[in-house]
């Protein structure tokens, strides 16, 4: 997630997840553990009242012919009315399908080059070396 | 510096744009001394290929001399003369590490728009749209190059390196769907073929001259 703020562990199987985005959108909420099977699935759910109802889990297989980990992601959530409820849609995104995808690609790139590669071209920019490094990582969310 | 720009349908030009920068740990900036323009780049130009954006960088068969390196690039050194494969490959993935570097699975960060379209994505390619990464290209004065590495033994599995052998190796003399260059002068021992007569072509030559000796 590009806008995760941070994960903080706040008990043996609770966290709390703060994201921030622009114009002060800001949500957070605590995430409970619910399954957790070593080296195989992590499922997790918001704790009961929380201001987003989301859950989810991550499942690790291995792929067919030896041919590493496939990772599944699961992932839900209830917007809330209100401007919470904006956060909410703006956090998990209008396409939240293509967000995770992206996002799993930015997994595996980190853990198989342990960088995210970077275009010269992101978005809509055209495919011209950018003026500065620094402003075309900023806005990627990624760091050298 | 100056580079050939896609401005639109029928239209390209030489402009004035920014000299490339290190972006990523293992990129290299090539002072480019020989560039081509490929039959592929008709389809930019005739406007075949979706998702180009007014100002690209084209270009996607360069040679020249390395100026810069990032901090992670072991076994170039500034002023190495190399020739970059148009298939941007990061080395280390599955696709990779079968040598099957047109379809390696890190190095195209829009790798979603070319999911939807064809329902895999490819590698990154150099100046050939977004689709295939926005990567900056090589009609150019300059252009940064991202998995910059010299071919090595350990790199093709095999112990040797031979005269004529593409010296840099940063992605790959496999193309797919251009035919697998090495294994094509391998199977045709003693007699090589061409129709064409364009960069990969010529790599070709030299896999064979390399591959006779």
């Amino acid at each position: 997630m590009r806008d995760l703020e941070s994960v903080t562990r706040i008990g043996d199987q609770i966290s709390r997840w703060k994201v921030r985005g622009p114009g002060g959108l800001a949500a957070e909420w605590d995430a409970q553990i619910v399954t957790n099977q070593q080296d195989h699935m992590i499922s997790w759910r918001s704790v009961p009242d929380s201001p987003i109802d989301t859950r989810g889990s991550v499942r690790f297989e291995d792929a067919p012919g030896g041919r590493g980990t496939e990772v599944h992601v699961e992932l839900s959530y209830v917007p809330p009315a209100g401007r919470l409820g904006h956060a909410a849609t703006w956090i998990f995104g209008k396409s939240p399908r293509q967000q995770l995808r992206e996002g799993l690609k930015r997994v595996k790139q980190i853990l198989e080059l342990g960088e995210i590669p970077l275009s010269d071209g992101p978005g809509l920019r055209p495919a011209q070396p950018p003026p500065s490094a620094d402003a075309l990582r900023a806005a990627e969310g990624v760091a050298l | 510096m100056k580079a050939t720009c896609w401005m639109g349908l029928r239209d390209v030009q030489v402009r004035n744009v920014p000299d490339p920068i290190i972006l990523n740990s293992r990129d290299a900036i090539i002072k480019i001394t020989s560039t081509a323009i490929c039959g592929s780049d008709l389809h930019l130009y005739n406007g075949f290929i979706p998702s180009m954006r007014k100002g690209d960088v084209v270009g996607h068969e360069f040679m020249g001399e390395v100026v810069e390196l990032g901090r992670d690039v072991r076994n170039l050194e500034i002023g190495d003369r190399v020739v970059v494969p148009f298939p941007i490959a990061c080395g280390r993935c599955e696709q990779c590490s079968r040598e099957m570097y047109s379809l390696c699975e890190n190095s195209n960060p829009n790798a979603w728009m070319a999911e939807k379209m064809w329902g895999y994505s490819p590698c990154g390619v150099f100046g050939y749209s977004h689709l295939l990464g926005g990567y900056a290209g090589g009609q150019s004065e300059y252009a940064r190059v991202p998995f910059a590495r010299r071919r090595t033994d350990q790199d093709s599995g095999r112990a040797r390196r031979r005269p004529g052998a593409l010296p840099f190796r940063h992605s790959s003399d496999r193309v797919h769907g251009r035919g697998n260059v090495r294994d094509r002068a391998r199977r045709r021992r003693g007699r090589l073929g061409l129709r064409t007569c364009w960069p990969v072509s010529l790599s070709r030559v030299h896999i064979f001259w390399a591959r006779s000796e």
